[in-house]
């Protein structure tokens, strides 16, 4: 089980667009894949989920993934964050 | 409900015409029946609990309609997609299939005995306030896009209950319809279609060709205030609906009618025959292909094989990455099939220009930028070599033949040979199934690669004319931008010029050479082609008919005459004159009549 720390860096924030994006990338994997914020938790490979996190730049979530291949999946998922979702940061 | 009243008697309220875009001609005369205009509606009636497992069972029949419906929203626009808009289509399919919406959905209809709608809007309801509370203003408009899907499968939802409840011999108004509506609605016994919603390229403009059904797209004026049960006539080639027409309207469009079946009766044998001139001279009349169901009605509009297989909607209708060599060999094969015993040809992915797949920057001249076999050797790995594995594989099935788009350096055409070489040398090794003949043919759309046609006519297997591109890169127009767009015309003489030097390279090195832009459907410009000396005409499937029968009463010779005066003519405006001239010189007014001959 990974538990790290991401931040929302792109300015539009966590919509649609990131959030599919996300959700495609962590189906990738076989890991269970959660994200959480202000206790409130949601499953990564649900692209409601993430949007209903309404996480907007600057927002801390907390990324948990466990199983085989959390490694990959989360440094896929946190790479994601980091390079803002390709979008303007 | 009861049965619709006889159109034949015209009642009291005054005609009114509601104009549209024509996308599959003919005439239908009948009673209106509203297919969901307006928001969709929620039956909010409890069910039974013995009603649960239907209840669930009509939430996948909307479900997988809404899915439909979206995998339509990709292609319709018209391949153009913003990386904004397609991300958005995108993340509302994985929606449909999100269990966070899924799970709680079926769980209120099995636990509170709810519709499916009701169960649905409650759910995304919930999700909605979550993400509206945002402070950002941004995250909050997201919320729309959680409604729209709601919209969606409501309104799949509506649909499944009152597709059977249309009369027989309804003429349908509906804000859009999915290919599955049409197919069921056809089996009610539909007449007609009229949408404010659609494209002329969509899925459902093509089934309402192929099934003869008149329709009308684009019909926004007015639409909301029909009703069902009025009476109307749809008139499918002029692109219109008229609501209580007069007696004299309908006596008027009753003849029509019969002219049209009748019409359509001859068309089909002028299709069923070979396109031979009166003076011995044989076409190959191809057909255009872009979409997978029009493979299904080839036969029927006598195509000489396939000219032109698009492949972008193939690919952008997918999921990025999903058209995998193994489901691109599927399709090439369908094609080869339905292409017996001609040829299909198919073009590889022409990326870039007008359509893009929305990655890497923008460019500031995308219609000289990186596009078609440019970006495909470029890199290779990527598009270029799963294709032309795909194509070898499925080579076996029938005849196919490749098509480069974009070519302007010989080397292109070299290249793509030897990977074509490489890549069936590995399939040997490999022990698969593969034919290593495949033609391989240069689209001439850059005017560089008309003035070398010679070379390139010893080069490649067969040429294709993109008059389309040609015409724009000549003139330099862009016929989208709508300042310059009436300075297009393929009819140009310089157009003209180009055009008959690559057909004199063909003919010099045995070399076929056919036209597959839009000007192989324009019948004003046809004869020119012809006379031009090009060998095949590659246009829409529904042209077809229409084209067979115009060369089938046209003489080689009188042909060889127009298109001699329209090189020597100045403008293309005088060519155009030339034209019409010599078409109702040359052309009784019954042959043009053909509905399904374009004329701009």
């Amino acid at each position: 089980m990974i538990e790290r720390e991401v931040t929302v860096r792109n300015r539009a924030g966590l919509h649609t667009r990131p959030a599919s994006m996300l959700v495609r990338t962590a189906s990738q994997f076989d890991a269970e894949i959660f994200l959480r914020r202000d206790g409130y938790e949601i499953n990564g490979k649900s692209v409601i989920g993430v949007m209903t996190l309404a996480a907007e730049q600057g927002a801390t979530l907390t990324l948990l993934v466990e199983g085989e291949d959390e490694e990959d999946a989360a440094n896929a998922i946190a790479d994601l964050f980091e390079d803002g979702f390709g979008e303007e940061l | 409900m009861s049965s619709p009243p006889d159109p034949s008697t015209s009642d009291a309220g005054p005609e009114r015409i509601i104009e549209g875009t024509g996308v599959a001609p003919g005439i239908a005369i009948g009673a209106l029946y509203r297919y969901d205009v307006g928001p969709p509606e929620v039956d909010r009636t409890p069910i039974a609990p013995e009603a649960v497992e239907d209840e669930l069972a009509v939430l996948e029949d909307a479900l997988a309609r809404a899915e439909q419906e979206i995998e339509q929203a990709r292609t319709i626009a018209d391949r153009i997609l913003g990386a904004e808009q397609a991300a958005i289509v995108e993340a509302q399919r994985m929606m449909l299939n999100d269990e966070a919406l899924l799970g709680p959905v079926r769980e209120r209809i099995r636990t509170d005995h709810v519709t499916a709608g009701q169960a649905l809007q409650a759910v995304l309801r919930g999700y909605r306030e979550r993400i509206g509370e945002s402070e950002d203003a941004y995250l909050r408009d997201r919320t729309d896009d959680l409604l729209e899907v709601e919209t969606r499968v409501l309104r799949a939802l509506e649909r499944g209950r009152t597709v059977a409840q249309i009369e027989p011999n309804a003429i349908v108004v509906a804000d859009a319809l999915t290919a599955t509506d049409l197919i069921q609605l056809h089996e009610h016994g539909l007449l007609g279609c009229v949408t404010t919603g659609g494209g002329p390229h969509s899925h459902v403009s093509i089934l309402a060709r192929a099934l003869h059904i008149p329709a009308v797209i684009g019909a926004e004026e007015r639409l909301e205030a029909v009703e069902t049960h009025d009476r109307a006539v749809v008139d499918g080639q002029a692109g219109r609906l008229i609501v209580h027409p007069s007696a004299d309207t309908l006596e008027d469009y009753r003849r029509r009618r019969a002219r049209q079946q009748s019409l359509w009766a001859e068309q089909a044998q002028a299709a069923s025959a070979p396109a031979e001139t009166t003076d011995g001279h044989s076409l190959s009349v191809q057909a255009n292909v872009e979409f997978e169901e029009e493979l299904q009605i080839l036969k029927e509009y006598g195509a000489d094989g396939i000219g032109l297989l698009r492949t972008e909607v193939l690919f952008l209708s997918r999921p990025a990455g999903a058209f995998t060599e193994e489901e691109q060999v599927a399709v090439y094969r369908k094609a080869a099939r339905a292409a017996h015993p001609h040829a299909a040809t198919v073009r590889l992915l022409d990326l870039g220009g007008d359509k893009s797949l929305s990655q890497g920057p923008r460019e500031a001249n995308p219609s000289l930028g990186w596009r078609g076999i440019r970006l495909l050797l470029d890199r290779p790995d990527e598009l270029l070599r799963p294709q032309v594995r795909a194509l070898l594989r499925a080579n076996t099935e029938g005849t196919l033949r490749v098509l480069l788009p974009m070519v302007t350096h010989l080397d292109e055409v070299r290249r793509v040979r030897s990977m074509i070489q490489e890549e069936a040398d590995r399939l040997s090794r490999e022990g698969r199934a593969h034919d290593p003949t495949l033609p391989v043919g240069a689209m001439v759309e850059v005017p560089a690669t008309a003035l070398q046609a010679r070379a390139f006519a010893e080069e490649a297997d067969f040429l294709s004319i993109g008059t389309n591109d040609l015409t724009q890169y000549v003139l330099a127009v862009d016929r989208d931008n709508d300042r310059v767009a009436s300075r297009y015309d393929p009819l140009h003489p310089a157009v003209l010029g180009l055009v008959q030097r690559t057909a004199a390279a063909g003919r010099d090195t045995g070399t076929p050479v056919a036209v597959c832009g839009e000007s192989a459907g324009d019948v004003h410009a046809v004869p020119v082609l012809i006379g031009l000396g090009v060998t095949a005409l590659s246009a829409t499937p529904s042209h077809l008919p229409g084209l067979k029968r115009l060369i089938q009463h046209v003489s080689r010779a009188e042909m060889d005459a127009l298109a001699t005066a329209a090189c020597a003519a100045s403008d293309a405006q005088t060519v155009r004159r030339q034209a019409r001239e010599w078409i109702a010189q040359h052309v009784d007014d019954a042959v043009l009549d053909a509905p399904d001959v374009s004329s701009p």
